[in-house]
């Protein structure tokens, strides 16, 4: 057997497989929180108008037109996330209320190609208090945000 | 009579002996990775076709990707054995061989810092640095071989080997995995075989002439 033809062949192996190593979108990323928004009175879902989402930690915002369901993502570099809920956002009648949210990190390793997501178990929720809260109470329906299946918290108004 | 047969196999000039190397391959990716390791290698014929093989050494490697920096250092050891399956012309040295290898890696991996995946971009992506040590983790492998070593001046071989390595055993930190294992290379996931090259330089130390 000729050695320098199997020299070659050795070289052509031995880089032929490197593995991808992509993230596939089916993996799950980090959950987000999901709030649903019901009725103060009759406890029965009801939508917010123009609900715009903001924080002083970020230069990102969310708009919902018109919904009774939304899901907002928590900062994962902190214990706490802070928003500004503003309704009727485009009206003369918006309202802002401040949002701080409380909760502990665990940090879940999926893949290389991922890395890691975060699952955050809530602790509490702060509506700051101001002259007229839009926001009347709210409900910790489920603490452990580690899916998205179903709603954490319920938010009366 | 006797004086004829040993004229008989001086003329043939079969090297039996002890065997000692070094894996330069080791040597040219610490030029191009982050990368630093030391790899020894040594043999013994015992017989025409058969060589009892040990290899030692120790691997550091840094992998650093968008995702995870991590870190991971040991020590391992390779032993079994190689089957010239060359027909050499009388008065040659050299071997296309087959051989077969039980590894065992002691090892530390380090979990540097890493970022959160996270499709919505709503908060800034900063990393995570949240140091971890996993220390003692242990490893075992069989190595399947193929390769050659090739006699390029007495009792001086230069050789090439090309490994599949098949995982047996690994010791995986909680919620986090080894990526690159001392003596078995990169792992890949839900995958328990690993590929390895080596790229050695041999001294023969002529103990034994038959």
């Amino acid at each position: 057997m000729n050695l320098n033809r199997l020299f070659i062949l050795f070289i052509l192996i031995s880089f032929a497989c490197e593995p991808d190593d992509i993230c596939l979108d089916s993996y799950e990323d980090t959950p987000e929180m999901i709030i649903r928004f019901y009725d103060q009175d009759n406890k029965q879902p009801k939508n917010v108008k123009n609900l715009h989402i903001s924080s002083d930690n970020s230069e990102e915002t969310l708009f919902f037109n018109e919904t009774d369901s939304i899901s907002i993502p928590l900062d994962h570099t902190t214990d706490t996330s802070k928003f500004i809920f503003t309704i009727n956002s485009s009206n003369s009648d918006s309202n802002s209320d401040n949002i701080f949210i409380n909760y502990n990190r665990s940090p879940i390793y999926i893949s290389f190609g991922c890395g890691f997501i975060m699952n955050f178990d809530l602790n509490d929720l702060i509506i700051e208090s101001d002259q007229n809260n839009w926001i009347k109470s709210f409900k910790i329906n489920n603490q452990n945000i580690n899916s998205e299946t179903a709603k954490h918290i319920e938010i009366h108004h | 009579m006797s004086s004829q047969s040993e004229n008989d196999t001086i003329y043939v000039k079969n090297k039996y002996g002890i065997r000692a190397g070094l894996d330069l391959s080791k040597q040219i990716r610490m030029l191009t990775e982050e990368y630093s390791g030391l790899s020894l290698y040594g043999d013994i014929k015992i017989q025409e076709r058969l060589f009892i093989v040990a290899e030692l050494g120790n691997d550091q490697k840094t992998i650093e990707t968008e995702n995870i920096n991590s870190k991971l250092s040991g020590s391992y050891i390779k032993t079994g054995f190689n089957y010239n399956l060359y027909n050499n012309l009388p008065g040659l040295n050299n071997e296309i061989y087959v051989g077969l290898r039980y590894s065992q890696s002691l090892f530390k991996n380090e979990l540097i810092d890493y970022s959160i995946y996270n499709k919505n971009r709503f908060w800034n992506d900063q990393r995570i640095l949240e140091y971890k040590e996993f220390d003692n983790l242990k490893s075992n492998w069989i190595e399947f071989v193929v390769g050659f070593n090739s006699e390029i001046k007495n009792n001086l071989f230069m050789g090439l080997s090309l490994r599949l390595n098949r995982m047996l055993k690994q010791d995986i930190p909680e919620n986090f995995t080894n990526l690159f294992i001392p003596g078995f290379n990169k792992v890949t996931e839900k995958n328990n075989f690993g590929t390895g090259i080596t790229y050695s330089i041999i001294y023969q130390i002529p103990i034994i002439k038959k």
